[in-house]
């Protein structure tokens, strides 16, 4: 095992709130959604007709491409060391993204903690010196059957808003995503310097209400990093809006952390990127330690004592410690924490 | 050293087949309550079962077992069957929604046999057997699990076929 961090070395992103961690981070912090009616392709025939879209967007392989390129041109990769480079891929499936999945060493599927576990596999084969360099690249742009199939699971949210750990949340909205960082042996942007990866064991679709299969996740983050839990200054969480999830997740970080820890959720302001949620997640997140700043938890009216957190509302907070943690879940039980440092 | 190295390999506890002999392939295997139409995620559920019983016998079986599940194409029936729907502009039954992704019967398979190890879904780049294996090797010797069970699946025109190994490590990183 090397003693050297594992570090992202070069990042690139876009959502709808625009393009760049810069443009992420600004939006998310003042809490400024991006949520709008979907002009992409008919919602007639659904409930729900609200998405998160970037309006210049080009074709799911044309971003992840140029992600890919803008990740590595920061870490300062030469053509020949880029093509040499292991791909980890984070995406619903290979359709549509054809020529960059043949080039993929993995191609991770599995639903919102797809890119998450990407992150967390190539920094444990860098850590333990099984690879020097790793990209993971993770994207979903909002289509037409991923959103027929969440409407029609009434997984949307019915007010056109999410509102995470809100007693008023009604559900998620879909939002586009991509991202690319570049993972290596060394001093970087920012640390990853844990990681977990759990399941509950409890229901295929719907989470543990105690939240034990995240709460394991985050003990095992911290375990790999070798720090306390109270080192953390800051949670970017999964939650989506959604009446169950969202109380598992708030039930998970109460198991481990005892004291107050800053919580927001920015699925709140560029939706939820699916297989991509992950490392959009992840770059916001380094975003605000890097920056200093907290965005807050968007969408919020009423406290539910069932997600009895530490909420940043109303106005952004300024970060107090270098730690922070990205929680990601999935259907299936799945469950991923990332613990980096930053700033 | 820019290419991944091979971990060590994991120690393969159980295996098992959809078809073995006896199964009939025409009917296809038990109908999984809760999925729909398809038979992704029955053909998960049969091999999980078949391989997960000779070693543990009744559920549950060990709690820090990890599922991986292998498949290049997914669930090719129900993707069509929304993809069509969408296309005619019709709605979507709910059930599609909770069978959309591999996680689902991943989970189904977890939850019955009281898995608490990672979930993890890949579309192999690869023999499908190397990507399975490799990303088991992975998470037990990353500490995230003791065993996992790899699922491979695939349904094609000539028919469907599924395999399930239970591994263990394994030296640790």
């Amino acid at each position: 095992m090397s003693d050297q961090p594992v570090s992202i070395t070069g990042l690139s992103v876009l959502s709808a709130l625009g393009r760049g961690a810069e443009a992420q981070l600004a939006a998310a912090l003042p809490g400024a959604a991006a949520f709008a009616e979907v002009q992409r392709f008919d919602t007639g025939n659904r409930r729900v007709s609200r998405a998160a879209m970037l309006a210049d967007v080009r074709s799911l392989e044309e971003e992840l491409l140029d992600a890919v390129t803008a990740a590595c041109a920061e870490a300062g990769l030469t053509v020949g060391q880029r093509a040499t480079t292991p791909l980890f891929l984070a995406v619903h499936g290979r359709s549509g993204v054809r020529a960059l999945a043949s080039k993929a060493a993995r191609i991770y599927t599995s639903a919102c903690v797809s890119a998450s576990t990407a992150v967390a596999d190539a920094a444990a084969l860098i850590r333990h010196g099984y690879a020097e360099r790793i990209v993971v690249a993770a994207g979903y742009l909002v289509e037409s059957d991923q959103f027929a199939l969440f409407d029609a699971g009434r997984a949307l949210s019915t007010d056109g808003v999410v509102r995470p750990f809100s007693l008023d949340r009604k559900g998620l909205l879909l939002g586009d995503g991509v991202a690319a960082i570049v993972l290596q042996r060394g001093e970087g942007l920012a640390e990853i310097a844990g990681w977990g990866r759990t399941g509950d064991g409890y229901h295929p679709c719907q989470p543990a209400p105690d939240g034990h299969g995240l709460a394991a996740a985050i003990q095992c983050a911290l375990r790999k990093a070798d720090l306390p839990p109270d080192v953390v200054g800051y949670i970017n969480a999964n939650a989506t809006g959604t009446g169950f999830s969202d109380a598992s997740e708030a039930a998970a970080i109460r198991t481990v952390f005892h004291g107050e820890v800053p919580v927001s959720s920015t699925k709140a302001v560029h939706g939820h990127a699916l297989e991509a949620s992950g490392l959009l997640e992840l770059v916001l997140t380094v975003q605000a330690l890097r920056e200093g700043k907290l965005p807050v938890n968007a969408g919020f009216t009423t406290r539910d004592p069932d997600c009895d957190l530490d909420l940043i509302l109303d106005a952004p907070r300024r970060a107090t410690a270098q730690y922070g943690l990205t929680l990601n879940a999935a259907f299936g039980g799945a469950n991923t924490a990332l613990l980096v440092r930053a700033g | 050293m820019n290419q991944l190295l091979k971990l060590p390999a994991p120690r393969t506890v159980a295996v098992s087949h959809w078809p073995e002999p006896g199964d009939d392939t025409a009917a296809g295997p038990p109908a999984l309550p809760g999925f729909v139409a398809s038979s992704f995620s029955p053909l998960v559920a049969v091999v999980a079962d078949r391989c997960l019983r000779p070693v543990y016998g009744e559920p549950p079986a060990a709690v820090r077992i990890g599922v991986v599940l292998v498949t290049r194409s997914g669930d090719r029936v129900s993707a069509e069957h929304v993809r069509q729907a969408v296309a005619d502009g019709k709605r979507v039954g709910p059930l599609y929604f909770f069978q959309s992704v591999p996680n689902s019967v991943a989970g189904q398979v977890a939850a019955q046999w009281g898995l608490q190890g990672p979930v993890v879904c890949l579309s192999p780049t690869a023999e499908a057997h190397t990507a399975g294996l490799e990303q088991a090797a992975l998470l037990i010797a990353d500490g995230d699990a003791d065993q996992v069970l790899v699922v491979l699946v695939e349904q094609a025109a000539d028919g469907d076929t599924a395999e399930a190994m239970l591994v263990s490590g394994g030296d640790s990183l």
